[in-house]
């Protein structure tokens, strides 16, 4: 068994459903992203059973979530763990308790782009002006996804009611006076409406235009 | 009254919501030849052929497949009374067809609910039930010159074009003139018939939709006397009527006091002697006027 082959088993085993997929950033650069939950164990496992070397973090703004990856050196080899958070919030916990060196990485990401390391000891600024603290996040930009600005109601109505027209009170009025019946679709049917989510989740849409089911609106 | 044939009614979103007037002179003109039409019980948005399908194509691919299947259940042809409509599930239903990996997504995802995507349904448009079901004579028979007063611009829409092959193209738009013939109406020429109205562009470029397309079409719709302009999509008609709003109101460009806009459906409606308040034609946003005094 090759040393990528046991990390990989020794990981599914030590988090489970944490392990959300396997991957490769390059051929020789194998990738697995986590759960942010499940950030720390993984990370523990990597340290003290493979004798991995943190070599630093990445963090990438993806307009709705920040991407962390964590470079793990293990013998010959580069490994990534990387893992999410939702910009709305914004905080992952501090592998600096596992890797005392990972402390410095976590704050320059915090500094530019706000992220919160829950655990870091020494949270203050590393490399902004401390007057810039909760003021500039200089790699931070405002949460953003592939809908536009013109589209936004569209969607959103898509996802509320499966239709993309609500029904205002002078066309039920009008309706009524013209004697038609009451419409059988989504917008009153809540058992079909919930289909239309169903499939949504199946194929990633609301992931991918950034649906909030519980806000039942766009995350931005 | 036995029906001649029977369908599974797919109204799309535009009608029910903001053109109940297309929806009731539908179920009129329906009843009055004897074509049974059901609405389909928790039909979707067909999903719409710009916004969804260029998002995510799977869902939008989806959910067609949904609505198809909700009709394909209820043992029936599915027909709508907008271009939009017909060209989502036309579209999505020869994607089904053609595309292995697609279909074998679409079928797991339904699967999550319960269905499975169609495999022989029939579809559509409003245009062809008339043309084809009911037929441009019997339309001719009951007409009896009701209309003649009444000058008409045809706007079939681009979709009305989607067809199998290049050579079927023009057969809906055809038929589309003929039943417009057949209610007694007069058709006038303006030269740009198959002009988009502008309706897809407006939500990227307004200004452009509005004023490049919609004004252009209508401005030779008015120099060639038309009293209306007929359409077969709730979008075009809510592009040609809205747009003259804003046109006026954002541009100062009018047309006297606006050109009506009807969907085809309440002029065969209006045709065969269904009265306009029956139909309910003053629901409309524009004008109705000009229709009323050429009864």
């Amino acid at each position: 068994m090759s040393i990528e082959t046991e990390i990989l088993a020794a990981l599914r085993e030590e988090i489970g459903r944490g392990f959300i997929s396997e991957s490769r950033m390059k051929p020789d650069r194998p990738t697995v992203t986590v759960d942010r939950d499940y950030l720390n164990r993984a990370v523990r496992l990597l340290v003290e059973r493979f004798n991995a070397r943190l070599c630093t973090i990445t963090a990438v703004d993806l307009g709705l979530d920040f991407e962390l990856i964590y470079h793990m050196s293990i013998g010959g080899l580069v490994f990534n763990v990387k893992t999410s958070t939702p910009k709305e919030i914004s905080e992952v916990t501090s592998v600096s308790s596992i890797i005392p060196g990972a402390a410095s990485a976590e704050r320059e990401i915090h500094d530019l782009f706000n992220i919160k390391f829950q655990g870091l000891p020494d949270p203050r600024p590393l490399i902004v002006p401390h007057e810039w603290v909760g003021v500039k996040t200089p790699l931070r930009k405002p949460a953003s996804g592939i809908v536009v600005e013109y589209q936004k109601p569209t969607v959103e109505t898509l996802m509320q009611q499966g239709q993309v027209f609500t029904m205002p009170s002078t066309v039920k009025s009008h309706r009524q006076s013209l004697k038609l019946p009451d419409v059988a679709t989504t917008m009153t049917r809540p058992e079909a409406l919930k289909e239309i989510h169903e499939i949504a989740k199946e194929v990633g849409f609301d992931k991918r235009v950034g649906y909030d089911f519980e806000k039942m609106k766009l995350r931005y | 009254m036995g029906y001649r044939k029977e369908y599974a009614m797919f109204w799309g979103c535009w009608v029910p919501a903001r053109q109940p007037s297309v929806e009731a002179a539908c179920r009129m003109v329906m009843e009055r030849f004897g074509v049974s039409i059901e609405d389909m019980e928790g039909a979707s948005c067909c999903p719409d052929p710009v916004v969804t399908e260029r998002l995510q194509r799977e869902m939008w691919l989806t959910m067609a497949a949904r609505n198809m299947s909700i009709a394909e259940c209820m043992g029936k042809d599915l027909v709508t009374v907008c271009n939009g409509c017909y060209e989502t599930l036309f579209e999505a239903r020869e994607t089904l067809r053609t595309d292995e990996m697609l279909r074998g997504r679409v079928e797991k995802a339904l699967s999550r609910i319960g269905r499975k995507p169609p495999s022989n349904i029939g579809l559509n448009h409003i245009v062809e039930v008339i043309g084809r079901d009911i037929g441009v004579e019997e339309i001719r028979r009951l007409s009896r010159d009701r209309l003649s007063r009444l000058n008409v611009a045809i706007h079939p829409g681009c979709h009305l074009y989607r067809a199998h092959s290049r050579e079927a193209t023009g057969e809906k738009p055809k038929m589309f003139e003929e039943i417009v013939e057949a209610t007694g109406a007069k058709e006038v020429e303006y030269g740009i018939k198959r002009f988009c109205c502008g309706y897809p562009h407006r939500v990227v470029e307004e200004e452009f939709s509005l004023k490049m397309m919609l004004a252009k079409k209508l401005q030779r719709m008015w120099e060639a006397g038309a009293d209306c302009v007929v359409v077969a999509c709730p979008a075009c008609n809510i592009q040609f009527e809205f747009g003259q709003l804003e046109l006026k109101r954002r541009y100062n460009i009018a047309f006297d006091s606006g050109l009506p806009v009807i969907h085809l459906i309440e002029l065969v409606a209006l045709g065969i002697g269904i009265g306009p308040d029956e139909f309910g034609l003053k629901t409309h946003r524009g004008p109705i006027e000009k229709i009323l005094s050429k009864l």
